[in-house]
């Protein structure tokens, strides 16, 4: 049995534990970590895959860019990041079973556009040195591609491997 | 002499600011202060040592320009330290005379640390000054000029007779310690409170204006929200008694006042969660009156309105004032450290914006802000996509 799941704005917005950004603004997001100090980096945990970063941290280290989604916990739902400003129409404990149900590798982020859902429990220290190759990927990959029938990053993401900084 | 009400609330909005540039997450305990001054109502701070609470009165006092006293009672305080000692000539007359000047009977701000160590014959003098603004002690009899009353303690105390003592403050706030991810911002704000002293900028006799509107305002619209809400709050097993009940009108025509408001209403409602006793029951009333307090909003306290109601209104006023501060605070001089600095505090505004309204829900003045940040961070970096 399928059930659509609307959203609808929060009554009072979650606390962001993480951010996330797809496309443009995921590539954005990457530019915008480059230029952070290394201290700064190391508070960031993440995980990326071809059109998706994903950031976990304290809410005053969160970076931002334009298009970034915050990501929060409901308390009622531990296992799910959801998105700060919405919550879904279904009774939330039900829709986070059913997540879990598919995807039982907690804790998962969900987007709703495009519509995502990301285990990010292997999430990594970030590293510049890897956000760097991250980034030349997503720029190329934008550039030669016309278009792409794959759904970014529904199911698998890809952590941010702790590489050791040159120099 | 006639003092503008507008002037006057401009002035005394812009105490508060100042008085709250460089305390962190005081800035609501700042408001309320102010506001209770308005009200002629005393306010009860409950946090553990060090948190800020002396600090945040001593600016709110110098701003709004008022005699200031401050005290650290302790279980063998004298009342002649709190009040004055006795005058010696008038002993000699055979009079019990006290000698108040520069005590707190002359004070227009006060504030009590540790107020519930008091002895008995402390508190009982102070009972007569927070209620009737009376000093009554041996042969004197004086009217005093105390506009607000800040105690302080580590908790609320237990004992039933302080407990009708602190009754007696009808605005109580609640402090933590900073938390972890703030500690930069306290280091900063802490090492700067010194460079940046408080100057006055306003009065207390234009805060005795606005006081005096206050007790002209019509309650008519606003009573009966008042009277919902005080049912609400009992039927979920919270005690509002009937003098709280009535007092807390005061603090929401105060409110409403500073918001520039003649009638109270609806955004004027959230001064109510305040006047709830204790901590989690502060936390209770906030659920159960959400919907009533969501049009909440005050210009004047966006901090306190904000606290209190959690409302969408008051937290996108809150952040699109605090925008514009960041936004004209553009660093002209200095080099890309400042610039560096400025832009991560433009950042940190977007991210609140971001996180905390949907395109839809953000008010025009919200949406405004956040373009205009935009439009700052894109003159230094590459080009970036709209939200929409």
């Amino acid at each position: 049995m399928k059930i659509d799941v609307g959203w609808r704005p929060r009554p009072a917005p979650l606390s962001p534990v993480g951010v996330a950004a797809t496309g443009v603004a995921a590539i954005e997001l990457g530019l915008r970590l480059c230029d952070l100090d290394p201290e700064s980096l190391t508070r960031l945990k993440g995980a990326a895959t071809h059109g998706l970063l994903i950031l976990l941290g304290e809410e005053e280290r969160l970076p931002w860019a334009d298009g970034v989604v915050y990501l929060g916990r409901d308390r009622n739902a531990p296992s799910l990041l959801l998105p700060t400003t919405l919550v879904p129409d279904v009774p939330i404990e039900l829709f986070e079973r059913a997540l879990m149900a598919r995807v039982d590798r907690p804790p998962l982020a969900v987007l709703i556009s495009p519509p995502i859902i990301a285990p990010v429990g292997m999430a990594r220290r970030v590293t510049r040195d890897y956000l760097m190759r991250w980034i030349e990927t997503e720029v190329g990959a934008r550039v030669t591609a016309t278009s792409t029938s794959e759904d970014p990053a529904s199911e698998a993401t890809e952590s941010l491997r702790n590489q050791p900084r040159e120099g | 002499m006639q003092i503008d009400l507008g002037a006057a609330s401009s002035s005394l909005s812009e105490a508060i600011s100042v008085a709250g540039r460089g305390l962190v997450e005081r800035e609501s305990l700042v408001e309320m202060i102010a506001l209770a001054a308005v009200a002629r109502e005393h306010v009860l701070v409950i946090g553990p040592p060090g948190t800020g609470k002396s600090e945040a009165v001593r600016r709110i006092a110098v701003a709004t320009g008022a005699l200031y006293f401050e005290y650290l009672l302790g279980r063998f305080t004298e009342p002649s330290e709190i009040f004055g000692p006795v005058d010696i000539r008038k002993l000699k007359e055979g009079l019990v005379e006290t000698e108040t000047s520069g005590m707190l009977p002359e004070a227009e701000v006060a504030f009590l640390d540790e107020v519930f160590l008091g002895s008995t014959a402390i508190l009982n003098t102070l009972l007569s000054i927070l209620n009737e603004r009376m000093f009554r002690r041996g042969h004197t009899r004086m009217k005093c000029g105390l506009r607000v009353c800040v105690g302080a303690s580590n908790t609320l105390p237990e004992d039933d007779s302080l407990a009708a003592f602190a009754d007696r403050f009808l605005v109580r706030v609640f402090v933590d310690p900073i938390a972890d991810p703030m500690l930069e911002r306290l280091l900063d704000g802490g090492w700067t409170l010194d460079l940046n002293p408080v100057t006055a900028r306003s009065s207390i006799e234009q805060i005795d204006a606005l006081a005096a509107a206050a007790v002209e305002a019509d309650m008519s619209e606003v009573r009966p929200l008042i009277a919902q809400a005080v049912r609400t709050l009992r039927s979920i097993g919270i005690v509002f008694s009937d003098r709280r009940a009535v007092k807390v009108q005061r603090l929401v025509a105060a409110a409403a006042v500073l918001a520039g408001r003649t009638r109270p209403g609806e955004p004027d409602l959230w001064p109510l969660i305040f006047a709830v006793p204790t901590r989690d029951q502060q936390s209770s009333a906030r659920d159960a009156l959400r919907d009533l307090l969501d049009r909440s909003n005050n210009a004047s306290l966006p901090a306190a309105a904000e606290e209190a109601s959690l409302g969408r209104i008051a937290r996108a006023n809150r952040i699109a004032a605090a925008g514009r501060v960041v936004l004209a605070d553009r660093p002209l001089e200095g080099g890309p450290e400042q610039l560096r600095a400025w832009r991560l505090k433009l950042e940190g505004v977007a991210r609140e914006i971001d996180a905390g309204f949907t395109v839809e829900q953000s008010p025009a003045d919200l949406t405004e802000v956040r373009a205009r940040i935009v439009e700052a961070l894109r003159e230094q970096t590459a080009p970036v996509q709209s939200r929409d």
